[in-house]
């Protein structure tokens, strides 16, 4: 698919900024007695949380076509996970809003913490219906897998929790409170490596059982395009569409990697230890923007490996799944161009 | 039962002229449905909306390869993807004849509908703003103004080799039915389990073993002069089953 820009801004920044609030709302809850929790740290990130929920909503208003009845997005909520991703993302940013507003205010009351619980379902509710809006289509194999929705969810959180460790540790906090969440940090950069290292894995080893012979109605094991009925590109052409090659993909696939989790996972691991609690703040801002950018590229490579069954027709269907003993062995000497 | 409009596209006689896509572009881009959108017509990147496009295959290897042809337009499925991943419902089926159809005014362009379509038969016009696809031409299959037997889609109207058939293919006498019937009918993609209503007659070639002795006996000498050259095999690979 054609990496569109707009989706990947939605998807990240959203999902980042939720985590920010799931982050702050926890310690808000559990610590706001005590005390310890400085007022700075729950606005900063309450209100870096809002700007990355308001990036989202505005970018996603872009990829739309008439941005202007955006609004009826919302009205397929028994069908569609489009409208529930709207509506969720919606009350994620609205509850946000809310409790910044009373915490600012000094409201400690059981309405600040139902809106706090309220901004905390909305944001799981769009982590798991802004990733089934991709998984739920079944002809993009490398979409359509368990691994999507529970990707969106912990990479959501993870990186929420990453821009809110580099507040926290920015701010006069108590150090054990950093210590804990670099922790945990750690754990969810861990957890987060191994479930990209599998969906990469399923990836190369996944295929869907379709080929141009179905698709176009001839037995044959050679079927090559040789016009795709226009003179030039057009929609379906391009939608589904990128130019780059398995090479690129792979050492896009590296960057990712390192960006996302190995780097934050170290320094995570640096901040842990207490080795050098100095520069904790520095680090932990370096951490944050590594990984924001690291899931940037993630979720654009989402789009790009997934590979859409109507590239059959267009003669751009990536016949994959070298990594597939069964389908390798199954393949050989049996061409079958696509160009 | 339901009534359910299709087409049926013989793949015998259609000999790839594009003169489907082209009337279908001419109705309706000035039809109800219209105006589909082109950008840069004349120029050296020409990119517009269509709700069907011929496209052509190579199959086989050299020396054994044929042309294939393959026009292709929605194919208003019975079990559409396209219709339960719209958000806003622009997208939907009716009832009363299975056609799926885009309300413009509802849509928002958000293109996921196209996402779900495993045949890459909807087409985003970036200039509206809106999801567009083939209306089976319902601006002329009801419309009372045009004469009786004109009120069938448009490519069907302009196709020079009657590859095209329109009609109920619930109904079992209907003339699409039973060429679905007669002549093996099949669906594109039947593994993705979204029963497209349109239907394909497949390619068919018809050999016929003229032995040497036999030519002899009717001293055709035409054909036996030809026979040397291999071209009474080719003759008789050409004749579609009647
Ligand atoms: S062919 Fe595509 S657009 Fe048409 S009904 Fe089927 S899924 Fe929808
Ligand atoms: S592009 Fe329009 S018709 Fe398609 S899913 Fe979005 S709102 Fe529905």
């Amino acid at each position: 698919m054609h990496p569109e820009m707009a989706l990947v801004l939605l998807t990240v920044f959203a999902g980042a900024g939720q985590g920010i609030f799931i982050l702050l709302f926890i310690l808000d809850a559990i610590f706001s007695l005590q005390g310890i929790i400085p007022q700075g740290f729950i606005l900063t990130s309450g209100i870096i949380s809002l700007a990355l929920q308001a990036i989202g909503v505005i970018a996603s208003t872009t990829h739309l076509g008439n941005p202007h009845r955006g609004w009826r997005a919302m009205l397929m909520v028994k069908n569609s996970w489009l409208s529930r991703e709207v509506i969720t993302l919606s009350m994620s940013a609205g509850c946000t809003a809310l409790y910044i507003l009373m915490y600012w205010k000094g409201m400690d009351s059981s309405l600040k913490f139902a809106m706090g619980m309220l901004g905390v379902l909305g944001s799981i509710g769009f982590y798991i219906s802004s990733s089934m809006v991709y998984a739920s289509v079944r002809f993009v194999k490398e979409w359509s897998t368990t691994l999507t929705p529970i990707n969106f969810t912990v990479f959501g959180i993870t990186s929420g929790i990453a821009c809110g460790l580099a507040v926290l540790a920015n701010s006069d906090v108590n150090p054990d409170i950093i210590l804990g969440v670099s922790e945990i940090l750690l754990a969810l950069t861990g957890i987060s490596l191994l479930l990209k290292l599998l969906t990469y894995r399923y990836n190369a080893r996944s295929y869907l059982s379709v080929s141009e012979k179905n698709a176009i109605g001839v037995n044959n094991p050679s079927i090559k395009l040789m016009d795709m009925g226009t003179s030039y590109a057009h929609y379906n052409t391009t939608e589904y569409y990128h130019p780059y090659t398995d090479e690129q993909n792979k050492s896009m696939q590296v960057t990712v990697l390192f960006l996302t989790f190995v780097i934050p996972a170290t320094i995570a691991a640096i901040i842990t230890s207490n080795f050098a609690p100095a520069i904790s703040g520095i680090l932990s801002i370096i951490l944050a923007v590594s990984m924001l950018i690291g899931m940037l590229f993630e979720r654009r490579l989402f789009f790009i490996q997934g590979n859409n069954i109507q590239n059959l027709y267009y003669g751009n269907f990536r016949h994959s799944a070298a990594g597939n003993p069964i389908v390798s062995a199954a393949r050989k000497g049996t061409p079958v161009s696509v160009k | 039962m339901d009534t359910r409009l299709a087409l049926v596209i013989d793949q015998n006689k259609c000999v790839g002229c594009h003169a489907c896509a082209t009337n279908c572009k001419a109705w309706n881009t000035a039809g109800a449905a219209g105006p589909l959108t082109d950008r840069d017509p004349y120029g050296k990147a020409p990119r517009g909306v269509w709700f069907n496009r011929v496209q052509t295959y190579e199959v086989g290897q050299y020396p054994n390869t044929e042309v294939h042809y393959l026009p292709k337009s929605c194919m208003h499925c019975k079990d559409a993807p396209c219709v339960k991943v719209c958000p806003t419902s622009a997208t939907y089926k009716r009832k009363e004849d299975g056609i799926v159809l885009v309300d413009y005014d509802q849509c928002i362009g958000c293109k996921y509908c196209s996402w779900a379509c495993p045949y890459g038969c909807r087409e985003y016009d970036d200039y509206d703003g809106v999801m567009k696809k083939c209306t089976l031409c319902i601006d002329r299959i009801y419309n009372e103004k045009l004469p009786a037997d004109e009120r069938k889609p448009a490519c069907v109207l302009a196709c020079p080799t009657k590859a095209r058939t329109f009609g109920d293919i619930n109904d079992p006498q209907s003339e699409a039915s039973v060429k679905i019937l007669e002549g093996l009918g099949f669906k594109l993609l039947p593994e993705v389990g979204t029963s497209p209503s349109n239907h394909y007659l497949p390619k068919r070639k018809v050999k016929i073993r003229i032995d040497e002795d036999e030519i002899l006996a009717r001293k055709h000498v035409i054909v036996v002069t030809e026979k040397s050259s291999s071209y009474a095999e080719v003759i008789a690979e050409d004749i579609a089953v009647p």
